[in-house]
C-alpha cells in the first residue's frame, strides 16, 4: 500500500502523486520515492478519463494540470508536472544526489539524457504500448522503427554501467520505465535476446534496484488485463491487413 | 581558456536559444555552423562523419567546452547557467527551478512542434507535406493558456524556458519568417514577445534568422505556389 493513514491534519503534508502505476512516467516517480523511502500517498487519476474524483480529465484535475497528463504531485501545495522536472525536484528538495549528484558534468550528462528521452525513448510506449491499450493498429509502429529506437538505447548505454556513467540515476528510472516494461515478465512487448547485450545486462541490474518490485505491483496485477488487449489488438491487425 | 564551441546555426531554433543566453551573458563563444542533412549536403552537416564523432545523434546544438561535449539546449542552457552562475535565468530556489524544469520538459511535445508544423515544411519545399495548421493553432492556444497573465512562463523573471519558448514562437512572427499572425487572439503571448525582443542579445542573436529572411521569403512563395498547384 502506498499511502499512510493518518488521523491529524499533518496528512495533508505527506506527498502526493496524481497518477496510476500503469503509467510509465508515474512509475518512475513512485520508484524514486520507494527508493529513498519517501512516503507519498498515490491519487488516483487516470488519463483521458472525465470522472469526478478518477479522470485526468475532470475539471478538478484540470486545475492542478491543464493538460490532463501524470504524473503531477502536489507537495504540500506546491503543485508540479512532468516526471523528469518532479524527479529532479524531488531529489533536489530531499538531497538524493546519488540518483541527481550535485557535479556539474554529472548532472549536464543527467539533463541530456532526460531531455533526449521524449523524442526517443518515450516512442516506445506511445508506439507500441499505447496502441496495444487504446487498440489502435493504425498508431503502432512498424517494428524497423522500434528496432531503429532500440538500437539507439543500446548505443546511448553502450558499455557503461549506467545511462550516464558509472551510477544508477533518475535517468536509469526514467528509462527503465519505459523499457523495462517490454519484458516478458510485464507486458511481453519485445524479446531483448542477444541482439541488445547492453540493454539486457541493465535491466537485469536495474530489477535488482531498491523499490523496484514494489514500484511495478501495480503494472504486475495489469498484466492479466493487458494480455487480453493484447489479443484483441493482433485480432485488429489481423483484420487490418 | 578557449571559448566555448556551439555547433548548430542561426536557423535552428534550439541553437538560437543557447547563443542568445550567451550573448545576453557576456559569454565568449565560437559558432561553428553545422546545419542538418536534410538542408545542406555541404561539408559540415549532422550527418557528416566528423559530426558524427562529436554528437552521435547529429542533433545541433552541441557545444564542446574544453573537451566536454553536451547535447540538448535545454541540458546545455541549464549546464551553462550553472557553471557561470546565471542564478537569473536559472533559479537556485528548488521550487523555482521546477517550474523552469517544468517547461523545459513540456516544451518537446509542445512548442518544438511548432518548427515541423510551420517552417520545416518551407525549408523542406515538398506540397505534398504541407504546414500543419491545426497542430499549429493547438500549440499556440496552449502556450497561450500556459503563459497566462504571468511577465515570463516561468513566473515574474525571465528564465532559460523563455529563451527556448521565444526562438519557436518568435520566428513566426512577420518581422522575422511571416508564418503566424498573432494579433487580438493571442494577447498574452503578443505582450510576451514584445516584451522579449527588448531583451539584452535578441537583436544579436537573431541576425543570422534576419539575413535568412529574403531567402526563406522565396521559399516560401515556391512552396505556396506549389502547394496550390496541388489542390
Amino acid at each position: 500500500i502506498f499511502s499512510l493513514s493518518c488521523p491529524f491534519d499533518l496528512f495533508t503534508m505527506v506527498l502526493i502523486i496524481y497518477g496510476t502505476p500503469v503509467s510509465q512516467p508515474v512509475r518512475a516517480v513512485m520508484w524514486a520515492c520507494l527508493m529513498h523511502r519517501l512516503p507519498f500517498e498515490l491519487k488516483l487519476t487516470l488519463p483521458r478519463r472525465t470522472e469526478a474524483g478518477l479522470g485526468a480529465r475532470h475539471p478538478e484535475y484540470l486545475k492542478i494540470n491543464p493538460w490532463g497528463t501524470v504524473p503531477s504531485i502536489s507537495d504540500d501545495g506546491f503543485v508540479l508536472y512532468e516526471a523528469a522536472a518532479i524527479l529532479c525536484y524531488l531529489a533536489d528538495k530531499h538531497r538524493w544526489t546519488g540518483v541527481y549528484p550535485t557535479d556539474l558534468l554529472q548532472r549536464a550528462r543527467i539533463h541530456q539524457y532526460l531531455h533526449w528521452h521524449h523524442e526517443h525513448t518515450r516512442k516506445l510506449t506511445l508506439n507500441l504500448f499505447g496502441p496495444v491499450l487504446m487498440c489502435s493498429p493504425q498508431t503502432r509502429a512498424t517494428t524497423a522503427d522500434l528496432s531503429e529506437t532500440m538500437a539507439q538505447l543500446e548505443q546511448y548505454l553502450g558499455d557503461k554501467p549506467f545511462f550516464c556513467g558509472d551510477a544508477l540515476s533518475v535517468a536509469d528510472l526514467l528509462a527503465y520505465c519505459e523499457v523495462g516494461q517490454l519484458q516478458p515478465q510485464f507486458f511481453g512487448l519485445w524479446e531483448f535476446g542477444p541482439s541488445y547485450p547492453n540493454l539486457s545486462r541493465w535491466l537485469a541490474v536495474m530489477a535488482k534496484q531498491p523499490g523496484h518490485d514494489e514500484a511495478h505491483k501495480g503494472g504486475v496485477k495489469f498484466k492479466p488485463k493487458f494480455a487480453e488487449m493484447k489479443q484483441k489488438f493482433e485480432e485488429a491487425c489481423l483484420v487490418q491487413l | 581558456m578557449p571559448p566555448l564551441v556551439v555547433y548548430g546555426g542561426p536557423v535552428s531554433q534550439p541553437t538560437r536559444a543557447v547563443i542568445w543566453a550567451c550573448l545576453m551573458h557576456g559569454l565568449k563563444h565560437e559558432l561553428r555552423w553545422t546545419l542538418p542533412a536534410w538542408v545542406t549536403s555541404g561539408e559540415w552537416n549532422t550527418q557528416s562523419p566528423g559530426f558524427l564523432a562529436i554528437n552521435p545523434w547529429g542533433t545541433v546544438p552541441t557545444i564542446d567546452d574544453e573537451g566536454f561535449i553536451l547535447s540538448e539546449s535545454a541540458a546545455i542552457l541549464c549546464y551553462l547557467a550553472g557553471k557561470h552562475g546565471w542564478k537569473d535565468v536559472y533559479p537556485a530556489d528548488v521550487q523555482q527551478r521546477a517550474r523552469v524544469d517544468q517547461y523545459l520538459h513540456w516544451h518537446h511535445e509542445h512548442t518544438r512542434k511548432l518548427s515541423p508544423s510551420l517552417f520545416f515544411p518551407v525549408l523542406r519545399g515538398n506540397p505534398k507535406s504541407p504546414p500543419d495548421i491545426e497542430t499549429a493553432t493547438k500549440v499556440l492556444t496552449q502556450l497561450e493558456q500556459y503563459l497566462g497573465d504571468k511577465p515570463f512562463f516561468c513566473g515574474d523573471a525571465l528564465s532559460v524556458a523563455d529563451l527556448l519558448a521565444y526562438c519557436e514562437v518568435g520566428q513566426l512572427q512577420p518581422q522575422f519568417f511571416g508564418l503566424w499572425e498573432f494579433g487580438p487572439s493571442y494577447p498574452n503571448l503578443s505582450r510576451w514577445l514584445a516584451v522579449m525582443a527588448k531583451q539584452p542579445g535578441h537583436d544579436e542573436a537573431h541576425k543570422g534568422g534576419v539575413k535568412f529572411k529574403p531567402k526563406f521569403a522565396e521559399m516560401k512563395q515556391k512552396f505556396e505556389e506549389a502547394c496550390l498547384v496541388q489542390l
